[in-house]
């Protein structure tokens, strides 16, 4: 099945299984009851957010072949979408039930009268906004990943669990069995994509672990943490791809962070692979500096879309921001490897000199490639000749190829660099489908 | 994927999913609705002791209205999660 075909495919199957309660609450329950249109479309939005959200775990469970169709980014980004939309949903549901005249507006209360079914709603609805709001204001809370992963599982499972109980007690299709067991199958599908996430897939890894072979500093506060497969052949990965990190004492540790592969994809059975991490917080600033050769680690990958071995092209654009180098000196040190002499012309921007990671594997790599190098600095030293400012689109014009257009464009870095790109590539007559982009502020 | 790209799928998806809901209520709708009740009617009469079953009365022949053909397979808790008691 092409990438195409399979983005199809899972992108239908998410639609169809989203709407299938209405589908099937049209088909098998009888009509009438509820006496109104806005009744109606309130039952509705109350079976599609109940859909959506036992579906959300399914967006982020790192299903492989889901995730290589978009990419893990833009399923991430699509789980966001999707979460608050389902919130929304939500919060219609009563609220068009009152409006409509079919309920007193005391059930969007908490008083004695309302019945507890109905109060199993409003449960679930506040943990859907506890999700969304404690998601959405994480950084600006200064909440820790690992803490806040936790409130985001539990609060998930209660909103699913807690609602469909709702569904299979409140209002006149209740009773219907068809619909009853169509609002079981999403529990049973929501906790079978829950086990599998945080039981199978760790025991999966349990078998294969990794160890630290090297841990060391980079420009940049950045450092690159060598590993190699313990018992097992290990994986090879199409160069820009990425993977998850645990440096737990076993996989089942929630603390485990996304990271692109920073060496060559063909790696041989048995070799070793390479991550780059920059200080970017306590994970990163505190765990990842103390790691020693022999520490332990689990690997779930590799992962992603973001590769030049999935867009051919005579050549190659690669733009990258900060420590969004690390997938484009994989793809060259790859690219080096196996002889290819394709042209590449990489655009690297960061604050400084001293914050160029990387750098010197770039430069190394350089007499093997046809490849041109632009470094572009915010605050460049005395005496600079080269860019200055950040990326955007006068900068590329400077320096790509005429041939440009029928090159493929890798983007990776900070949201701003990503949203300039954004921009500048389709105004400079880029095609979409030759532009690939990797946002690495997923979580 | 382009961070773009995935905002309008999403947007998209939402309209789409909304407009699902809205072609579920048409077809869930009885013709005649507009003329019907705004709501579920309040039962006129206490909800328990001698009256805590709605199917004890609500039947056909019995002392009171028959339930709605709809609403045969309903429990008594279901006929209370619309029909407010009286009082």
């Amino acid at each position: 099945m092409t990438l195409i075909m399979r983005g199809i495919f899972w992108f239908g199957l998410y639609v169809f299984l989203v709407t299938f309660p209405l589908l099937a609450a049209v088909l098998a329950a009888p009509r009438g009851g509820a006496p109104s249109l806005l009744a109606n479309v309130g039952v509705g939005a109350g079976y599609l957010a109940l859909a959506m959200m036992a579906l959300e775990m399914a967006l982020v469970a790192r299903v492989r072949a889901a995730a290589s169709a978009f990419g893990q980014d833009a399923l991430l980004q699509f789980h966001r979408g999707m979460g608050i939309g389902a919130v929304l949903l939500l919060l219609a549901h009563p609220v068009l039930l009152v409006a409509s005249g079919a309920y007193p507006a005391a059930i969007l209360g908490w008083g004695t009268a309302v019945p507890w079914a109905i109060r199993l709603g409003s449960i679930a609805a506040l943990c859907a906004l506890a999700i969304v709001g404690t998601s959405l204001l994480r950084k600006r809370l200064r909440t820790p990943y690992e803490a806040w992963q936790v409130v985001h599982g539990v609060l998930a499972v209660t909103a699913v669990v807690v609602a469909t109980w709702h569904a299979s007690r409140v209002g006149r299709m209740a009773e219907v069995p068809a619909i009853r067991v169509v609002a079981l199958g999403y529990v049973v599908l929501f906790v079978g994509v829950f086990l599998r996430y945080r039981l199978v897939r760790p025991l999966r890894l349990l078998r294969k672990p990794w160890e630290v072979v090297s841990n060391v500093v980079e420009l940049g506060d950045a450092r690159t943490i060598r590993l190699r497969p313990v018992g097992h052949p290990g994986f090879s990965f199409e160069p820009g791809q990425f993977a998850w990190i645990n440096v737990g004492t076993t996989p089942f540790h929630l603390e485990q962070h996304p990271f692109s592969i920073a060496s060559d994809g063909d790696v041989p059975p048995g070799g070793e692979i390479a991550f780059t991490i920059r200080n970017l917080g306590d994970w990163s600033g505190k765990r990842v500096p103390a790691l020693r050769p022999g520490d332990r680690a689990w690997i779930d990958g590799p992962y992603g879309a973001f590769s030049i071995d999935r867009d051919e092209g005579p050549g190659f654009v690669l733009v990258a921001g900060g420590v969004g180098i690390t997938p484009m000196v994989s793809m060259l040190s790859t690219m080096a490897s196996r002889g290819d002499v394709r042209p590449v012309v990489l655009f690297y921007g960061a604050r400084s000199e001293d914050d160029l990671t990387l750098r010197g594997t770039v430069e190394a790599l350089q007499p093997k490639l046809s490849l041109r190098v632009v470094y572009v600095l915010e605050h460049p030293p005395e005496g600079w000749k080269g860019e200055k400012g950040f990326i955007g689109a006068d900068v590329l014009r400077r320096h790509l190829p005429s041939q440009y257009r029928r090159f493929q464009f890798f983007t990776c870095g900070p949201p701003p660099l990503m949203d300039a790109m954004e921009r500048a590539l389709p105004s400079l007559g880029v095609p979409p489908e030759r532009i690939h982009a990797e946002r690495f502020d997923m979580v | 994927v382009n961070h773009r790209i995935v905002s309008a799928v999403i947007g998209l998806v939402l309209v789409l999913f909304a407009g699902s809901a809205v072609l579920f209520a048409l077809g869930m709708t009885p013709h005649d609705a507009a003329e019907g009740p705004a709501g579920a009617p309040p039962v006129p009469h206490e909800t328990t002791g001698t009256y805590a079953s709605c199917r004890d009365c609500h039947t056909p022949g019995g002392a009171a209205p028959a339930l709605p053909q709809t609403h045969r397979s309903f429990r008594d808790r279901t006929c209370l999660s619309c029909h407010r008691a009286a009082g």
